[in-house]
């Protein structure tokens, strides 16, 4: 290569790496300064610090439950997700696509809705047998709380179950059906063929059970990560508490490095949308018992989950005057919701964009983009309180704080999906806009968006969502006398205002459905009027 | 004896007929080569005698035996049949000899590793039986794809362009070695492709789909349509 050349393509990977850096800094920077914290603490040999390393016999049993109870949940729910991608083929085009949408209608509902849902109808189903001879449900403890957080995730699962076992080629599931009967092809050829995906999906799910509290907490259940939020609130030193944190987050790194490859797998996985459904049918007795349970719980699941909101409130003036008593809540939760959605859809999009290249380079990248996965959200919360606390809190710093909190936890999510997209666009439809004189950032405005505006949309409404239900770092950086829906309702939660908490929980949970059905039908429109993705036909 | 045998069958996609009268036969150890354009229905002939996909009406017996008539379709593993794909189709997960023995799952170990070894050697691959599909080239890959369709002993093998997107020296060297392995396995074939030279080279029987109809169309014919065809190309 000329030396001209060679100095410019090498001053334009360096021009690209330092955009991507400060790109990543928002998400980078709180862990970074929660590091530094830690490290010259440590160095200074702060007494409460070193004490905390010092292992307790409590500590280590409540890691291994807290790490085995996230195990159990996430292993669950990818059981019945899978279960349930497997028989959605069975039922008729029509239904099929019903069930998926219902699955992602689902997704936006945050875990203490769940929780609340459960809670009432079991509450009702044990007031109905107080009569009888029959043992009233246990509403506390890790049996309710594994359950909960189980239907937590379901509708996560149930994608993910779906983005694995649809996408796999035709050809591949096809070659295996001429030979061996439906269930060997599920057991010895899809899933070790999807294994990258349901690795991730078990990681994620895994990371979210060992790093938030929310739910375990709402069942009297003590788990690891808050005693972090406990070991700051009692002494407010943000060391201290990382000290703490220290084993659950090599027990999460650990996790994030086995399923590092199935995130990046997930990331630049063209065959995500993949328009072929499964064609596995023939199933044996026992297993489509097991289907038809999976999907009966799920409907279930849609039935408590209306019955144990809507149904406590009573009549519609309860949802009116939760609504009117909450006008500030429900502002401020929009405001940090579309702020987070306007700084970090770009962000994603530039991150996505500017994507190194070469083997080594991708895996340190997909590293550092899920890093935030693994830390629990309240050190999130002190990491940004910390990287602020010299600031002058103006008003403007505290709308942005639980903002940014949002953006460190739930940007991974939105750049594995807007990069899944990114890499479903075949590279000669940009050669070809290059080829007919469109220069970059041209080809790109009127190429490449237009492209992966679907993804974009997704990424964007579960930013959106997961930012309005966040509430382990969100409780830490609401500016005072704010508090967000999510806040205040899990806070009735604590007291005990049932009837409060389901009118605000109808409220949240129609807000992300009718957002995340909107932003479906919107999609569906825009990939009909394209046709971005291919059609099923045989020659 | 009839081999596979197709009697009315119809399929269509989303409202667009493919396949609208479909009736033919293929004798026992017979190379029957379907011909027809792109798009002409080729590859849905094939889905539907491998009961990949139903037919909306027709029959299709295999061996004497009906595998699929009105409300009645059987399963693809249990009509005794080996298919390559257009693409080889190789699962990212199993080194080439295990593609060979996945399909040999009611063996012993004994007779699976014998089978195995047999059809390494006849597809030339013994020195890559422990390859990853992608750690081997597109030719092997379609050895592999060759020794896996006819692992299970089938009665029946369909091919579906095996050889397309391959270059001529590697299609030449892989056409004798096809026929071969066919006329070993004794199997009743359906061999699809678009390439009249291919078609007469592995062929016994020939067949042309066209407008979802298929019509039988003998050697002679074939040989003057290809050679017009050369001549044409010749002249340009």
């Amino acid at each position: 290569m000329h030396p001209t050349i060679h100095g410019k393509v090498f001053s334009g990977r360096i021009v690209r790496f330092v955009i991507l850096s400060l790109l990543l800094l928002p998400i980078l920077l709180p862990l970074g300064i929660i590091l530094l914290l830690f490290c010259t603490s440590l160095v200074r040999g702060d007494p409460e610090i070193t004490s905390q390393l010092v292992w307790s016999g409590r500590s280590g049993l409540l890691l291994v439950k807290s790490t085995v109870y996230a195990a159990v949940c996430a292993v669950s729910a990818l059981l019945i997700g899978i279960l349930y991608a497997t028989a959605i083929p069975r039922f008729s085009p029509r239904v099929s696509r019903a069930m998926i949408v219902l699955i992602i209608a689902l997704l936006p509902i945050p875990p203490y809705i769940h929780a609340l849902a459960w809670n009432n109808v079991l509450s009702a189903f044990n007031t109905l047998i107080s009569g009888t001879s029959y043992q009233p449900f246990a509403l506390q403890g890790w049996v309710m709380a594994w359950w909960v957080q189980v239907m937590a995730f379901l509708p996560f699962a149930c994608l993910i179950g779906i983005i694995a076992l649809h996408a796999i080629s035709r050809d591949l599931i096809d070659a295996a059906r001429v030979a061996l009967p439906d269930i060997t092809v599920l057991s010895k050829i899809m899933i070790p063929i999807s294994y990258p995906v349901l690795s991730a999906g078990f990681g994620f799910l895994f990371l979210l059970g060992i790093t938030e509290y929310s739910v375990p907490s709402l069942f009297s259940v003590e788990t690891y990560a808050l005693d972090i939020f406990a070991a700051f609130s009692a002494t407010n030193a943000v060391a201290v508490a990382c000290a703490t944190a220290l084993p659950l987050i090599a027990v999460a790194v650990c996790i994030l490095v086995f399923c590092q490859p199935g995130f990046r797998a997930l990331g630049e996985f063209p065959g995500w949308t993949g328009t072929g459904s499964s064609p596995l049918q023939d199933w044996p007795a026992w297993f489509s018992v097991l289907q038809f349970s999976v999907v009966i719980l799920i409907v279930l699941q849609v039935g408590v989950l209306v019955f144990g909101t809507a149904g406590s409130i009573g009549s519609l003036p309860g949802i009116g005057a939760a609504i009117s008593t909450s006008g500030r809540e429900i502002a401020y939760s929009l405001e940090i919701g579309i702020l987070a959605v306007l700084i970090g859809i770009p962000l994603a999009v530039g991150i996505v964009s500017l994507m190194p290249k070469g083997n080594f380079m991708k895996n340190v990248f997909w590293m550092l983009v899920t890093l935030s996965l693994a830390i629990p959200s309240s050190l999130i919360g002190m990491g940004l309180l910390t990287l602020f606390a010299t600031t002058t809190i103006g008003p403007v710093i505290s709308l942005l704080l639980p903002v940014l909190a949002g953006i460190v936890r739930f940007l991974p999510v939105a750049i594995i999906i807007i990069s899944a997209q990114f890499h479903m666009i075949d590279p000669v439809l940009m050669d070809a806009a290059r080829f007919l004189g469109d220069v970059g950032s041209e080809s790109y405005r009127r190429v490449v968006l237009p492209m992966i505006a679907p993804g974009i949309f997704i990424a964007a409404v579960f930013l959106f969502s997961l930012t309005l239900g966040e509430l382990g770092a969100t409780l830490l950086v609401a500016a005072p006398g704010y508090q967000t829906l999510t806040m205040k309702i899990y806070n009735y939660l604590h007291y005990g205002s049932f009837s409060a908490v389901a009118g605000l929980s109808v409220l949240m949970a129609g807000i992300t459905t009718i957002i995340m059905l909107l932003t479906l039908f919107g999609i569906g429109m825009w990939i009909q009027r394209f046709r971005l993705f291919g059609s099923d036909a045989h020659d | 004896m009839r081999m596979i045998e197709c009697t009315g069958v119809r399929k269509q996609y989303n409202g667009t007929p493919v396949l609208t009268d479909i009736s033919f036969h293929v004798p026992d150890r017979t190379i029957a080569v379907v011909l027809g354009r792109s798009g002409s229905g080729k590859t849905t002939l094939l889905r539907v005698i491998a009961g990949l996909d139903q037919p909306d009406s027709g029959t299709i017996a295999i061996d004497g035996r009906v595998v699929d008539e009105d409300g009645f379709h059987e399963h693809p593993a249990r009509r005794g049949i080996g298919m390559v794909f257009q693409t080889p189709a190789l699962w990212p997960h199993l080194t080439v000899q295990d593609h060979i023995r996945f399909v040999l799952h009611g063996l012993s170990k004994d007779e699976q590793k014998k089978r195995v070894d047999a059809l390494l050697a006849m597809t030339d691959l013994v020195s890559l039986k422990e390859r990853y599909p992608g750690e081997i080239s597109g030719g092997q890959a379609r050895r592999t794809a060759l020794a896996r369709a006819l692992a299970g002993n089938p009665r029946c093998l369909l091919l579906d362009e095996p050889l397309i997107n391959l270059d001529s020296d590697l299609k030449d060297s892989l056409i004798p070695l096809i026929r071969e392995m066919i006329q070993i396995s004794g199997a009743a074939t359906v061999y699809v492709t678009h390439d009249r030279a291919e078609a007469l080279l592995i062929g016994d029987q020939f067949f042309m789909l066209e407008n979802g109809m298929i019509k039988s169309v003998i050697r002679d014919d074939l040989e003057g349509m290809a050679a017009r065809l050369q001549k044409k190309d010749t002249r340009r």
